[in-house]
């Protein structure tokens, strides 16, 4: 509890240092907002274009975005360091936080805060303004509420993981940007739209590799599409927690094999 | 002989992370074939207008080649060199700031041009049916507007660069570059596709050079007098980046301590 105390206190430091710049601070916010806005735009063209893409309309496919989005900055928002983990290998960061009395995992997360209130603010817009829509052409009931904030939660779980696993990647490979680019930023891409649309092998990779497929498409296959059972709606928060568990175990192997790189 | 030095110091630091850059490029051949299931997935139920599904995959897949020729390191690495109090020995060498970075990103682009672009259009080539031209003027058109593409984005990324100087961070300005040139450079959409006010938006902005310029001309979709488009715009980014650094010395004030 004392450990929980001291990293709330550390999280809520590193959201005041980052503060202290505070031309940065806003515009950073800023830009980050009008970036996922932008980001959005390009689906939205598209969609705009052709309507629908194998029988997703625009707000199912909406609905997809909203998701995976809001649990991506959930992620974000509590788990940075993870997310940009090659510094801490490459300048040798980690050994100042090694000598932290907490674990590991728990220095690197307090140690950076990105604020991601506007993009938060735009993909959680993005998921309302679907929804609401759905529901009103009686696609959707009440329902929908909870099935979606468990599968945002346990998506946050599942990209965390993700994360957490690429980290540990580090303690043997060093740089892990690149691979952070194949694990997550190529994940949510593919994740924006449906996976149907993609080969077999790909699916594969969402599914089995990176399980990005079972925070959007699984859960809206049941509570938007209706085309598959309620088990849809249970098996992401279960694909959360063994995908949590197994990066786990991977990041305490890769601390242990840890040798400092930096100067 | 001096630039040549800066570029192949560059270069040669890029080589010692050969096993870092062949996921970056596996990851690259994963993001082009989302992006071509995409419209394959779209082109099965809906025309693809002048482009038809073949063409819209060479499109998509060309673009992903050449994403690397015009993808910089953030503001060049100025952001570093202002936090750091570099930046004031860069600006007493006798070389300009601007030639200084801009040789260096040079080594940084041949890098990319040869381990993440060359395997990107092989693999494309075979995979997705890119077609390999064999008229040697498309090649000089196309070669002509990458060497362009390369030379704007050197630009643009040196003035967020020296914008550190005012801001102490310009990250957030480079994010919002990137995201202005996947919206705006046709790198997903063609242009030409794009609803009225942004494709007015795109048309006037410098980002079609990057992707819709060189794309099109490798495709036979446009004549080499779209060159001229690049040519204005490298004039003046040029202009723009010698404007700017005749300012930062002015500016230059040396932090930490």
């Amino acid at each position: 509890m004392n450990g929980l105390r001291i990293a709330c206190m550390l999280y809520a430091a590193n959201v005041r240092a980052r503060m202290q710049y505070r031309f940065n601070f806003l515009l950073f916010t800023l830009f980050a907002s009008v970036v996922t806005v932008a980001e959005f735009m390009t689906l939205a063209v598209v969609l705009h274009l052709f309507g629908s893409i194998q029988g997703w309309s625009i707000w199912e496919i909406g609905y997809l975005y909203g998701v995976l989005m809001t649990a991506k900055y959930v992620y974000r928002a509590f788990a940075s360091g993870v997310n940009n983990f090659e510094p801490y290998l490459v300048n040798g960061l980690l050994d100042q936080l090694l000598l932290r009395p907490m674990p590991l995992l728990m220095a690197v997360i307090t140690s950076r805060t990105r604020m991601v209130g506007g993009e938060l603010l735009q993909s959680l817009a993005v998921l309302i303004l679907c929804i609401v829509r759905l529901w009103r052409d009686g696609r959707v009931d009440g329902w929908i509420v909870p099935e979606t904030a468990l599968a945002v939660l346990s998506g946050a779980v599942i990209m965390f993981s993700v994360g957490v696993a690429t980290a540990a990647a580090g303690f043997w490979i060093t740089r892990v940007d690149d691979l952070s680019v194949f694990t997550d930023n190529a994940a949510t891409t593919a994740c924006q739209y449906p996976l149907s649309l993609y080969p077999d092998w790909l699916r594969t990779f969402l599914f089995a590799v990176v399980p990005y497929g079972f925070i959007n498409y699984v859960p809206a296959m049941y509570a938007v599409r209706g085309a598959w059972g309620i088990w849809a709606i249970g098996v992401t928060p279960a694909v959360a927690a063994a995908a949590l568990a197994a990066s786990l175990a991977l990041w305490r192997r890769g601390v242990a094999k840890y040798q400092s790189a930096g100067t | 002989m001096l630039a040549w030095v800066l570029a192949r110091g560059m270069f040669e630091s890029r080589l010692q992370y050969s096993a870092s850059h062949a996921v970056r490029t596996a990851a690259s051949v994963i993001f082009g074939l989302i992006y071509a299931s995409i419209w394959k997935g779209i082109g099965e139920q809906h025309a693809l207008g002048a482009y038809g599904q073949a063409g819209m995959t060479a499109y998509i897949a060309f673009n992903q080649v050449i994403l690397w020729i015009s993808f910089t390191r953030r503001g060049l690495g100025l952001e570093e060199r202002v936090r750091t109090g570099q930046i004031a020995l860069d600006l007493a060498r006798p070389t300009g700031l601007f030639a200084f970075a801009a040789w260096q990103e040079a080594g940084f682009i041949l890098y990319n041009a040869l381990f993440t672009s060359a395997p990107l259009y092989l693999v494309y080539a075979l995979l997705l049916g890119l077609p390999v031209q064999r008229d040697p003027l498309v090649w000089l058109w196309t070669v002509t507007a990458l060497a362009a593409s390369a030379f704007a984005s050197v630009c643009i990324a040196y003035l967020i660069g020296v914008a550190a100087l005012w801001t102490v961070e310009s990250r957030w300005l480079d994010l919002f570059n990137y995201t202005l040139n996947f919206l705006l450079s046709g790198f997903l959409i063609p242009i030409e596709w794009m609803p009225g006010p942004l494709r007015t938006v795109a048309e006037w902005s410098p980002y079609p050079l990057f992707q819709s310029i060189p794309a099109q001309l490798y495709l036979g979709k446009a004549g080499p007098e779209r060159l001229l488009q690049s040519l204005f715009w490298c004039v003046l980014l040029a202009l723009l980046a010698a404007a700017a650094t005749r300012i930062v010395k002015r500016k230059v004030e040396v932090q930490g301590g």
